[in-house]
């Protein structure tokens, strides 16, 4: 009996403890962008009577994580000759291979290259004021409120409220479906332009639909807009079974594939002379995170080391999502339709879009903008030159800002038995 | 107070258990039962032919005549005569063979017959009892008292398998490709069969880039599984199934059968076709042609992975027999060997009777070889001699030939041959 005691007190204690509220976790977590079949669409059994029989594949996309999204839905792994989805197989000989080329991304401003095979610019297009959309053009939109650009590009208010006003950002045709981008932000607020939109203002110019996605945009769960968002995607599609067949079994595998950024912001202490036993106002100490930071890539150590001049900041990455990483200039690739396989090197590559302490960029190893995962992980070194920090003999503590730019795939399956009846 | 607690408990732990132990049974009886169900599609029989009990029977009598029936079974997943592409097959044929010098058949003319397969109506597939003949048993020769021979019944039908197996058709198997895929390329083998005696026991599947196109490329193993005899491809004109399976002149079509490949609605080029099965195996080849190819590129250009189906089909004439050993018994058991009958020439057509004698008289025996001829009626007919009826000498009415015998002699008198 007393053993059953102890065991309800423990179980009470626990519970309690289990149901202390301490309020809505932002920025946490390991998830971003999830998938999965709407119950009942598609039905796993489907019953054709007479030649054909007609079904929907409802596919619901949630974000989970802190990080405004843009991402596509792909459906593949069936017979065309079987399943025939409205939107898909129409026209096959629509594939777009793109490929982006970062220049320079600095603080607040970013000049890179988008090159596709064929760019068509719709987007862009229906927001310019009726400017013709061809090779040979230019949109200067120093004029233009780009947040209201943006925002009619993702179909949000997001790009406003952030403020993205009075701003510079050009889209110069290069002819031959190359396209330069251009961004200066003046009064660059990392904070502010942090988890996802500076980012995908970037790629604005990319778009899921390319071969043969369902594109979406959709917000983070963050204090201002709390809550896992949700859309559905909505496939028509039509079974015809062979004239011999009763019975087949066709998969259908969703791929999910999505532009995706991990911020990390932590106090960091600038300390000159790390060794001297002065009393300070911060010693030098890393940073760790089991927790994630509301994304499936997350930032889970970070290890100063003073050499002398610099402060080399050790940072480790790590996948602790259930999917696949993509290099997001080639994020592209991830849609099954793709005409190119996918290499390595299209896959597990990061973009270091933000790396400051204060306002100071910080100088990165082995690469300045991205860095690699070999088996879900990897690290970056980056240098704080301590000459360009103001003159003090004692440590002061400085936010460490670092934002991880990515795509991420995951995959959904569901199979469907179609009968004769 | 403890005690009686426990005890509840325990009874109703054995109660619980006893649930649990019958819904294991029940979920096991029900799982057996799923998969013990016959399936249509598989399995390694087709027609099949078998003796019923007597008819024949294991011993006949010389002189009798006896029926042969068949129990006629299709255990297969199509029927005798089958439709398949607008194509009517013709129905099956029964024949019956025996040796001629021991058994005669009343009618020689082939038996033809229809069988349904096995479907959800007839999970069981079609029985039917058919008489092939009337056999009867000759008059045995010889010294050999009770001579064996063999019925023979064989049954050649037209028949179809059909495979539709899922595969993969891998875009990305001729390349790296690091994409997740809804399923890639491979090997695949079947040993249940397809509810028909020629199976298709392995489908090697490869991929490989043509141009900007993905060509699948399939090598279909065939082999015999029933335990009869490929006789022929099935030739889709209307041709006479007697004719078929008599398999007169075409030696170059014995052991083969015909082959249809498809992927999703594409034929396939296949090679041999058709083929030849030696040792009840055999290896046809099929892919799609280059116009395939370009007809159908959303099938084999596109970079994604997908399902799709191969349909493989196989058009045969089978032949399946069963012989039954017949014991043929004299019928003189009594009396020792039988009247020898002369195999060819005259012949006395004898009556036998209970008291072992012969039919033939006099005249009839001395036509046949006199000095071939036995009047004693109570001694056995040495090979190579006919019994004959005792020599009446009252019946010789010429005075000469009643002298020239040595057991009469002439009556001057009356005139009559008397014994002597």
């Amino acid at each position: 009996m007393k053993k059953v005691v102890a065991l309800l007190v423990v179980l009470v204690v626990l519970t309690a403890c289990d149901s202390f509220d301490r309020g809505p976790q932002y920025y946490e977590g390991t998830r971003g962008v999830s998938v999965d079949f709407a119950e009942g669409n598609p039905p796993t059994e489907l019953f054709v009577r007479g030649d054909e029989a007609t079904f929907n594949i409802d596919v619901r996309v949630r974000n989970h994580g802190a990080s405004v999204t843009k991402g596509g839905v792909y459906l593949s792994g069936y017979d065309p000759t079987i399943i025939d989805v409205e939107g898909i197989d129409e026209d096959r000989d629509f594939f777009q291979s793109c490929r982006f080329d970062i220049d320079n991304i600095g603080y607040g401003n970013f000049n890179g290259l988008l090159q596709c095979e064929r760019l068509g610019l719709g987007p862009l297009g229906s927001v310019s004021g009726g400017i013709e959309v061809g090779d040979g053009f230019r949109i200067d939109l120093d004029d233009l409120n780009i947040g209201t650009l943006l925002d009619n590009i993702f179909n949000t208010d997001l790009f406003t409220n952030l403020g993205f006003n009075q701003n510079s950002v050009s889209f110069d045709s290069q002819g031959g479906g190359s396209f330069a981008v251009s961004f200066d932000l003046q009064d660059f607020d990392p904070d502010r332009v942090s988890r996802g939109p500076y980012f995908l203002s970037l790629w604005a110019p990319w778009s899921f639909e390319y071969n043969q996605g369902t594109p979406y945009t959709m917000q983070g769960d963050t204090p201002s807009n709390p809550g896992v968002k949700e859309s559905f995607v909505t496939f028509n599609a039509t079974a015809t079974l062979p004239e011999e067949s009763v019975r087949t079994s066709q998969p259908l595998m969703v791929t999910n594939c999505y532009l995706y950024t991990t911020y990390a912001a932590s106090e960091t202490c600038i300390d000159p002379q790390p060794n001297s036993d002065t009393e300070k106002a911060c010693r030098l100490s890393g940073y760790s995170s089991g927790n994630g930071q509301g994304a499936p890539v997350a930032i889970t150590n970070v290890q100063p080391r003073y050499t002398g001049q610099d402060i080399v900041y050790e940072i480790t990455v790590e996948n602790v999502g259930s999917g696949r990483v993509y290099n997001p200039k080639q994020i592209d690739k991830c849609s099954p339709h793709h005409p190119e396989p996918v290499t390595e090197e299209d896959l597990g590559t990061i973009v270091l879009g933000m790396a400051y302490v204060g306002d100071q960029q910080l100088d990165c190893v082995p690469d300045q903008h991205t860095l690699r995962l070999y088996n879900g992980r990897g690290t970056v070194s980056c240098a704080l030159d301590l000459e360009s920090q103001p003159f003090v003999k004692s440590g002061y503590t400085s936010p460490l800002v670092l934002e991880m730019w990515y795509g991420y795939a995951d995959t959904v399956r569901r199979t469907v038995t179609i009968r004769r009846v | 107070m403890i005690t009686p607690l426990r005890k509840t408990w325990t009874w109703r732990s054995k109660m619980q258990s006893r649930h649990v132990l019958m819904l294991c049974v029940l979920v096991l009886v029900a799982c057996g039962q799923q998969q013990g169900m016959p399936t249509a599609q598989r399995g390694t029989t087709g027609v099949d032919v078998s003796f019923v009990d007597d008819a024949p029977p294991l011993q006949v009598y010389e002189d009798t005549t006896f029926p042969v029936t068949v129990r006629v079974t299709n255990t297969g997943a199509h029927d005798v005569p089958f439709r398949i592409d607008d194509y009517d097959s013709p129905k099956g044929i029964l024949r019956v063979n025996t040796d001629d010098f021991y058994l005669g058949v009343d009618a020689v003319e082939d038996t033809t017959f229809e069988l349904r397969g096995r479907s959800e109506t007839i999970p069981q597939g079609e029985e039917r009892l058919v008489k092939v003949a009337d056999l009867t048993a000759n008059t045995v020769s010889g010294q050999r008292e009770s001579p064996s021979t063999q019925v023979f019944v064989s049954a050649c039908y037209p028949y179809v398998t059909e495979l539709s197996t899922d595969i993969c058709m891998d875009g990305s198997s001729a390349q790296r490709n690091l994409r997740e895929q809804v399923c890639s390329s491979r090997d695949h083998s079947y040993s249940g069969g397809q509810g028909a005696p020629v199976a298709v026991s392995r489908v090697e599947v490869d991929m490989y880039p043509s141009g900007q196109y993905t060509r699948p490329s399939f090598a279909i193993h065939v082999s015999n599984t029933g335990r009869g005899t490929v006789l022929r491809a099935l030739p889709r004109d209307d041709a006479e199934i007697g004719e078929l399976c008599a398999l007169r002149g075409e030696r170059e079509s014995v052991n083969t059968v015909d082959v249809e490949a498809r992927i999703a609605d594409v034929e396939l080029e296949c090679n041999p076709d058709p083929v030849r099965l030696q040792g009840d195996t055999g290896t046809v080849f099929c892919e799609p042609t280059n116009e395939a190819l370009q007809d159908n590129p959303n099938l084999f250009i596109r970079k994604d992975n997908f399902e799709t189906t191969l349909y493989v089909k196989l058009w045969y004439l089978y032949s399946i027999g069963e012989s039954r050993t017949v014991e043929i018994q004299r019928k003189n058991i009594q009396g020792g060997e039988r009247p020898s009958q002369p195999s060819s020439g005259p012949s006395c057509q004898e009556e036998m009777g209970d008291g072992f004698s012969c039919s033939c008289n006099y005249d009839q025996c001395v036509e046949l070889g006199k000095d071939r001829c036995n009047f004693n009626n109570d001694a056995l007919c040495s090979p190579g001699t006919f019994c004959c009826q005792t020599f009446a000498c009252e019946e010789v009415d010429d005075e000469q030939q009643c002298r020239n015998e040595e057991r009469c002699s002439w009556n001057n008198e009356t005139e009559v041959c008397v014994s002597s």
